[in-house]
């Protein structure tokens, strides 16, 4: 991700905070910020929201010094893979069940690895399945039949 | 005497057979799960939390102080195997473990470092049994502005001391007692921050957000150099140290474990303030300062026992101010209230119980942990040789699991999956998690006392600078302020920071 133009990063993490700082005080003053006799909802969060603005304009001043370290830039692929693979448990695991499941996060496991094993997954995979399997029926009072796609 | 009696009564809760399963099952896993490479004690208390969500409330904080007691020891082993820390307070473990495990005396380096984690552990639970009463009487007298400072206090300790630049970890902090506030406000009963989502009505799931911060973060960032194995360097022949290892490393205990155990019980020092003074300690008063670097034994004698000193008297804040002093205790004190258990100087009264049945399995736990560290060392260190790509995704699965189990909710694991893509974006950033996790913990409780504090006080905001304890709780924590500004401190930050980042991705406790 580095280019020609390195961002640097206080800047990008100053700019993070600030935004998500503004964000909570414009946010918080919906939510009616009261009085401090009678705090209203939105007095907690303007309070802390403001701080954390006022903390990130500092950072996105310290950014922009050409002496300011540069930012590493992402890996974007385990990112991506690994984050899949969390979210297809999250998406089958009421209806496709565990084992699916397991099997779904497991591929994207080892798919972020980029060199890929099929017999190391394989039998991680049944390793895993059984282990879970174990956990969910036993620890966490599941029926065996759930395991499977209902 | 009372603290006997009460003692007495906690062990017999602790010996129960399902309370003494527990904590020999959380030692065991924290020993297990920490020394995999990859999984410090707070990623692995995060991962393991869910389990412990079906047992009584005493079990499981028996089970879960194990875990965390279990995994901050293995931070030693592969300091000293690896020379690599698992945690920052284990830092100083590798400066003069590691050479010692590269002469061939890994045994010995082990076996001290166990035996002074017991004795400094044994000294750290008197110390609770013993001060924890009389503490939490003085918190009875705590009114809403004395609250009020009092986490303000734990919120600075907690950004200032940690392995990271004030100008990151006071955002981090500021930036938990935000999503703190995500949810249904208690007052008004307005949602706040929910954005239609339905599984955050209510708040936040703490499970969720800790297994996404530390564990799935800490994946990704690991990916990325997935090739670089670090072969154990070092093999275990004899255990035992000889007869001068055990004179020189006592007195190094004594001092080790006398200094922990005062750092623990201050808000936010804790065990890796403690280690790296104990280490300091150690060198100017040896004879020899040129030794230690070079695999001097009290060099691991005294930071471990003051490291175990802390990370159990760290429990006393939690457990009778329900103020938590770091991230780890943090998690403890969430897995608390979803068990419908308010940590504070009630505690002592109302739960008698779980107090003294948790301080006596402490106990029982570092006797566990001798057991388990010293006869079974060859054992773990073969785990060491797990390599990495068949860990991740066991760690990933399991990960899963904890979190749709804390409510059969699959919106909770998908959001965990964008709260990991989120702090892998910090790590890259620079920003330490663990103030995050403080922050996320104690906002409801800040925001609370502030209200109840202004309110009494008719929105008169000196209130907390004519009270003296909670003006007393203020100047420490601008003391704190002034302190961590100072280009010593500064140094030792920044080095931690780097030494955890060439062992991968810290966390801290």
């Amino acid at each position: 991700m580095q280019g020609d133009f390195p961002v640097h990063t206080p800047l990008l993490r100053g700019a993070l905070f600030a935004a998500t700082g503004l964000g909570a005080v414009f946010l918080g003053a919906g939510y009616g910020i009261g009085a401090a006799t009678a705090m209203g909802p939105g007095y907690f969060p303007v309070l802390a929201g403001g701080l954390l603005a006022a903390m990130g304009a500092v950072d996105v001043v310290r950014g922009l010094r050409a002496s300011a370290e540069s930012f590493p830039g992402l890996h974007l692929w385990p990112l991506v893979c690994l984050a899949g693979g969390v979210v297809g448990f999250g998406l089958l695991i009421q209806r496709g069940g565990l084992l699916l499941s397991v099997a779904v996060l497991v591929g994207c496991a080892f798919l972020a690895a980029k060199r890929i094993r099929p017999l190391e997954a394989l039998l991680l995979f049944a390793v895993l399945a059984v282990l879970s399997g174990t956990l969910f029926v036993y620890g966490l009072g599941s029926t065996p039949r759930e395991l499977l796609p209902h | 005497m009372d603290v006997i009696h009460n003692l007495a009564h906690g062990f017999e809760v602790a010996l129960t057979a399902q309370n003494f399963f527990y904590c020999l099952l959380g030692a065991a896993l924290g020993t297990l799960v920490g020394v995999l490479p990859g999984l410090g004690p707070l990623a692995t208390i995060a991962m393991l939390l869910p389990v412990t969500f079906n047992l009584p409330a005493v079990a499981s904080l028996i089970m879960l102080s194990g875990i965390y007691y279990g995994a901050h020891h293995a931070g030693a082993t592969t300091a000293i195997m690896l020379n690599m820390p698992g945690e920052p307070s284990s830092v100083v473990i590798c400066f003069d473990g590691h050479p010692m495990a590269r002469q061939g005396r890994a045994g010995p380096a082990l076996c001290i470092a166990a035996l002074s984690s017991f004795f400094a552990g044994c000294v750290a639970i008197l110390i609770i049994a013993m001060f924890s009463p009389p503490l939490a009487r003085v918190a009875l007298t705590f009114g809403a502005p004395e609250y009020t400072s009092v986490v303000v206090l734990a919120l600075i300790a907690a950004s200032s001391l940690s392995a990271g630049s004030l100008n990151v970890t006071l955002p981090m902090m500021l930036l938990g007692l935000l999503l703190g506030t995500v949810g249904t406000d208690t007052n008004s009963g307005l949602q706040r921050f929910t954005f239609g989502l339905s599984n955050v009505a209510d708040r936040l799931d703490f499970v969720v957000v800790a297994v996404g911060l530390f564990a799935f973060a800490e994946i990704v960032s690991r990916l990325e150099a997935l090739d670089t194995v670090r072969p154990v360097s070092a093999r275990v022949t004899g255990l035992l140290p000889t007869r001068a290892d055990l004179k020189a490393s006592w007195k190094a205990v004594l001092r080790g474990t006398a200094l922990g155990s005062a750092f623990g019980i201050l808000p936010g020092t804790g065990p890796l303030i403690s280690s790296f003074a104990a280490y300091g300690m150690e060198r100017r008063l040896a004879k020899d300062p040129s030794r230690f670097g070079e695999g001097a034994i009290e060099g691991v004698a005294g930071p471990e026992a003051a490291n175990n000193a802390a990370a159990l008297t760290h429990f006393i804040p939690m457990l009778t101010l329900g103020i938590p002093a770091g991230a780890a205790m943090a998690l403890m004190l969430g897995a608390l209230t979803i068990q419908g258990i308010t940590p504070g100087p009630g505690i002592l009264t109302q739960h008698p119980d779980l107090f003294w049945g948790v301080v006596a399995s402490m106990w029982i736990g570092n006797l566990m942990l001798l057991v388990l560290n010293l006869p079974l060392v060859s054992i773990w260190i073969r785990l060491l040789a797990i390599p990495y790509r068949l860990l991740y995704p066991a760690i990933l699965v399991f990960c899963c699991i904890g979190v749709y189990s804390v409510a059969n909710d699959p919106a909770d694991v998908v959001m965990m999956a964008g709260f990991g893509a989120f702090g892998y974006l910090l790590l890259k950033l620079g920003c330490p998690p663990a103030p995050l996790v403080l922050g996320f913990i104690l906002g409801p409780i800040l925001e609370e006392n502030l209200r109840r504090a202004l309110l009494i006080s008719r929105g008169d905001p000196t209130v907390f600078l004519t009270r003296p304890i909670s003006l007393a709780f203020l100047l420490a924590a601008a003391g704190l302020l002034a302190v961590s500004l100072s280009p010593r401190l500064r140094r030792g930050r920044a080095m931690v920071a780097d030494r955890l980042r060439e062992g991968g991705p810290g966390e801290e406790l």
